[in-house]
């Protein structure tokens, strides 16, 4: 899969991806809470509309007895994302606090990162831009504090998450 | 470095300069130390590698997600 990753210094990440699908599916894929939280692995308790404030959990899924398990640590976990931008068919953008996954922490209080979704013709498909930025007014604390809980701590729970996604493919 | 230092070459004013040096250093990116009446500015190395080890991760997640979302849509 080609995924064109641009990175600007610490703040921002950018992702290319083309989507050999038709520029409707795409966006309804994107831009429909359900379809969106099917494929992103969470639940929204409502449509995606400009401005809303709305929430989302980590859906519960079918999966082998030990990455279940595994799992229980994430599974129901709270999102709180805000919608921004709404552009039919061409833009989608939200505002979310990111990899908010550690249970206990209130999140509320700190910066949002902002994400854009945007949608371009391409020669075999529709090239998927996806910006994230901002992470740099999130407290340093915060993403150090990522990696300095138990060793290895982090890249487990990054490899739940990739198990989670795997399984619920 | 001090801010006078920084502004040089840069068609910014000093003001844009320290509001830039202040977020970042709420982000652990550089720090200041104070020298008389000025404070003289340092990257903090180890905030830097935080924020990219930290930026790797999210990069990953989305490379995953967008996995499930080139399936989801292509199928």
């Amino acid at each position: 899969m080609d995924i064109d990753t641009r990175r600007e210094g610490t703040d921002r990440i950018e992702k290319k991806i083309v989507l050999r699908a038709p520029r409707s599916r795409v966006w309804k894929a994107i831009s429909d809470s359900a379809q969106f939280g099917h494929w992103f692995g969470m639940k929204f308790d409502g449509p995606f509309a400009p401005g809303s404030k709305m929430s989302g959990v980590i859906v519960p899924t079918k999966v082998d007895p030990e990455v279940a398990k595994m799992q229980k640590d994430v599974e129901g976990l709270r999102f709180d994302i805000t919608i921004d931008r709404i552009e039919p068919e061409k833009l989608f953008s939200f505002r979310w606090h990111p990899y908010a996954i550690e249970a206990g922490v209130d999140y509320s209080s700190e910066p949002m990162t902002l994400i854009v979704f945007e949608l371009t013709d391409a020669a075999n498909g529709i090239l998927l831009t996806i910006t994230e930025s901002g992470f740099d007014r999130i407290p340093l604390a915060r993403r150090a504090k990522a990696f300095a809980a138990n060793e290895g701590g982090w890249a487990a729970q990054v490899n739940l998450i990739e198990k989670y996604l795997e399984q619920t493919a | 470095m001090s801010i006078t230092q920084l502004t040089e070459g840069f068609r910014v004013t000093r003001q844009a300069i320290t509001k830039h040096l202040r977020m970042m250093e709420h982000a652990g990116l550089v720090r200041a130390t104070k020298q008389g009446r000025e404070s003289l500015w340092d990257l903090a190395p180890e905030g830097l590698e935080d924020a990219r080890e930290y930026l790797d991760v999210i990069s990953r997640g989305w490379d995953l997600a967008l996995g499930r979302l080139k399936d989801f849509v292509e199928a």
